[in-house]
């Protein structure tokens, strides 16, 4: 053969065999290696072809040496080219999740930039790829020996996307709000975010983060970090969506349960708002507005024994139904009562603190049962109700506690010279006290001031609209919940009376889910009542009662959250709760664009009381409570929207 | 029908909720059937089914004792109701965020109402000064909105 000829297909060769080589180096691959910090470890990477000799890069790996006791898996995914036979490797780690503080490290500004990692991946004489991968911090060696070719679906897809909470805000209404919060958007928190083109548009989205729920389903015991530098931050991190996602949701209602039956209950029988660990023991800490948490807890313990017939639950619900009827007798006022119990030498008393008479004489008590505590009783009563024998003692005590509502709140403005709240006479007050005073007494008296009360047009409109609004990412956060507490109790007290009425009370629930539905991280109670009282599973209140409580933490985690340090955070162009009028001096309204999952946050006492929008909180050493989680735990279970075994 | 995510009627149900009415709670007997109101509801040119029809007199400034089974609309977007004769500002209300309005006037004889719902978000004229406006006129209203908390 000529010697050109030879030459010339030799020198065409490479050119006929790219369009194969482009894909030569797709497929799965297990690799081993050696992480300068992290030791030894195993796993799988994946090149997926995307064309031209560029692949999505997918590296999952568990390391030999456990991490505070948990084995430790991270998820790499980049990008991968090929240069000549070698394979470039790109990948971006974030340093900052979303927990700013752990121990003795804080995330600073300088955290912002994420690593960039790059590693060149080299034939070796193994017949794989070996060489190495390495960012500021970051150093491994990776072996990648073939193992075959990718499957249908990625070795590993994070799931992380945004979705707005409400449409775009009408640009009459935009610019009146941005009038109206002028002098807001000077303050210097919230001035660098001004000219952020979200922040023009105003409009409120939501984090959906699921990334890595199949994984710790699969592996709840152990530790998963994707795209994000391993440190001790991340790793707190990593806990926290374990327990969020690799516990099922009856396992985290039991520890829960264990927790509020337990450590975070105060000595005086009520939910505490927390509890601290000092040298001597654990030391509670009162709630002022435990009358409402407590309420809420019974009622989610009576469903609770009418789903299971527990006796743990049957006997929370008698302790706490005691202790509403002592809220309502320590106040020796007619139709006033307690919000709050606690040791009477715990502190000093004054203000609104009063010490208890007679048998009451070791407690002190907090004033001002109001418009939103007496949603706490109408459901613990109702609860109580339901579940406690017929013959049980603490029922004529009851029965003399409703009356002493009904009779003072529904015809009566409040005690003179005490604020026990100025909208105790509001329709839905009336309706849910009146509707409960007429089905356990049985006084027709009572059914008659309910009936005139739902006639009122207002009442009727009130009802029908849903009673509750967020308007564009401005909502009453608080208000949801008590919202939705009144419309549960409006529901099931319709039931029990069999009252024709019964379409517009189911009716209200459903319009207040649809207004503010979306906010699902504080509203998820809705969903559940929605889902569960109504059998309404559609229009995602089902999903979203069930992945709200998969996003739900255990315990509350108590680290430091400060989304400001996030590069992706963006203030909203409106302070919370602005018609308290204090968003100039009061750096509690400042709120985000974004409502992230539970699990991101720093959870309160109560989550469905607190906005979703929230920038982040200070480190807490308080263990908190979650009569919250089992609220709609115990709603969804007993209208069998998630299964025992969820 | 598109889903709105709140409602201008919300609001102004905040501003107005807690306000009695004005008249005073007592035990109203069962009317007679009165007079025939009907209608139809309807939203982009579409029948809305399940819309809660609130009828306030200009008389007394309440709800006419009615089957709470009448006031909701059926398949077709209709709603029958006999009541008694008198001037109403009528409300209709659906919970995908619709709200019309209208007045039915029964003192001559059977009347009949069409209403034509509206995404009462988008726009605070399309509330106008008609029926809802009225309504917010009764009763005393409170200094703060009654539904919202007193807590932060």
């Amino acid at each position: 053969m000529d010697l050109r000829l030879l030459l010339a297909a030799a020198l065409a060769l490479p050119a006929l065999a790219a369009p194969a080589h482009a894909q030569a180096r797709a497929g799965r691959y297990d690799v081993q290696g050696s992480d300068a910090a992290l030791g030894a470890y195993a796993g799988q990477v994946e090149l997926r072809s995307t064309g031209a000799g560029a692949y999505d890069y997918v590296r999952q790996v568990t390391y030999q040496q456990p991490q505070g006791g948990r084995a430790l898996t991270t998820v790499w995914t980049g990008r991968a080219t090929e240069q000549g036979q070698d394979l470039r490797v790109v990948v971006s780690l974030k340093r900052i999740g979303w927990i700013t503080r752990a121990g003795a490290l804080a995330r600073t500004a300088a955290d912002q930039a994420p690593v960039a990692v790059l590693g060149t991946l080299r034939p070796d004489a193994g017949g794989g790829l070996s060489g190495s991968l390495t960012g500021a911090g970051v150093s491994a060696t990776d072996v990648l020996r073939p193992a075959g070719a990718v499957g249908a679906a990625p070795l590993f897809r994070a799931e992380r996307r945004l979705e707005p909470l409400h449409g775009r805000p009408p640009a009459l209404l935009k610019t009146a709000l941005f009038a109206v919060f002028a002098g807001y958007h000077g303050k210097p928190e919230v001035a660098p975010y001004t000219r952020d083109l979200r922040f023009r548009d105003a409009v409120h989205q939501q984090l959906i983060d699921r990334t890595g729920f199949e994984f710790l389903r699969a592996r709840p015991q152990e530790l998963l970090v994707v795209d994000q530098v391993v440190d001790a931050i991340s790793l707190v991190e990593a806990d926290v969506r374990r327990s969020a996602f690799g516990l099922r949701a009856h396992e985290k209602a039991a520890l829960h349960g264990q927790d509020v039956d337990g450590p975070l209950r105060d000595v005086t029988g009520l939910v505490a708002y927390g509890a601290r660990q000092t040298p001597s023991g654990v030391e509670p800490v009162d709630d002022m507005s435990t009358c409402l948490w407590s309420g809420v807890y019974l009622y989610s313990q009576a469903l609770r024994h009418q789903v299971t017939r527990e006796a743990a639950a049957l006997r929370n619900v008698e302790q706490l139904a005691e202790l509403l009827c002592d809220l309502v007798e320590i106040d020796p006022r007619p139709g006033e009562f307690a919000r709050s119990l606690r040791p009477i030498g715990r502190a000093p008393l004054g203000g609104s603190w009063h010490a208890g008479q007679g048998r009451f004489a070791h407690l002190a008590w907090h004033d001002n049962g109001n418009n939103d505590m007496v949603k706490g009783l109408v459901l613990g009563f109702l609860g109580a109700w339901d579940v406690l024998p017929p013959n049980h003692p603490l029922r004529p005590r009851i029965v003399a506690a409703v009356r002493d509502l009904a009779d003072h709140w529904m015809g009566s403005t409040a005690a003179a010279g005490v604020a026990s709240g100025t909208k105790r006479a509001s329709s839905g007050n009336k309706l849910m006290i009146g509707m409960l005073a007429h089905w356990i007494t049985g006084d027709r008296a009572y059914q008659r001031l309910w009936q005139s009360t739902i006639r009122k047009p207002l009442a009727m409109l009130e009802l029908a609209s849903g009673g509750t609004f967020s308007a564009y990412g401005i909502a009453d956060w608080s208000g949801t919940h008590l919202g939705v507490c009144s419309r549960i109790a409006l529901v099931e007290l319709g039931r029990r009376l069999r009252t024709p009425w019964q379409p517009l009370l189911d009716m209200s629930l459903e319009s207040g889910w649809r207004a503010v539905r979306r906010y699902s991280r504080c509203t998820l109670p809705w969903s559940a009542a929605r889902a569960g009282l109504l059998g309404r599973t559609g229009d995602g209140a089902g999903e979203a009662t069930l992945w709200g409580l998969r996003e739900f933490p255990y315990p509350k985690p108590q680290h430091e959250v400060n989304r400001r340090l996030d590069p992706e955070w963006v203030a909203s162009p409106y302070p919370s709760l602005p018609w308290k009028m204090d968003w100039m001096t009061n750096p509690g309204r400042l709120q985000g664009l974004v409502s992230y999952p539970t699990y991101m946050s720093q959870p309160s006492n109560y989550v469905w009381r607190s906005t979703p929008l929230d920038a982040g909180d200070p480190a807490t050493d308080l263990a908190r409570p979650a009569p919250d989680y089992l609220f709609v735990y115990w709603l969804a279970r007993k209208g069998g929207v998630i299964a025992a075994t969820e | 029908m598109r889903r709105v995510a709140c409602t201008l009627v919300l609001p102004l149900a905040l501003l107005v909720a807690g306000c009695d009415g004005g008249g005073k709670a007592h035990d109203r007997a069962a009317v007679a059937p009165g007079v025939l109101a009907s209608g139809q509801v309807t939203h982009q040119g579409a029948p809305v089914e399940g819309a809660f029809v609130i009828l306030a007199s200009r008389t007394t400034g309440e709800a006419p004792d009615l089957p709470a089974s009448g006031l909701f609309t059926d398949a077709g977007g209709a709603f029958s109701i006999h009541a008694p004769g008198d001037v109403y500002d009528v409300v209709v209300v659906h919970p995908d965020g619709l709200v019309g309005e209208g007045t039915l006037d029964l003192g001559a004889g059977p009347a009949t109402l069409d209403v034509v719902l509206r995404e009462a978000e988008t726009d605070a004229s399309k509330i106008g000064p008609g029926a809802l406006q009225r309504l917010l006129s009764l009763g005393s209203l409170e200094a703060d909105p009654s539904l919202l908390s007193e807590e932060d």
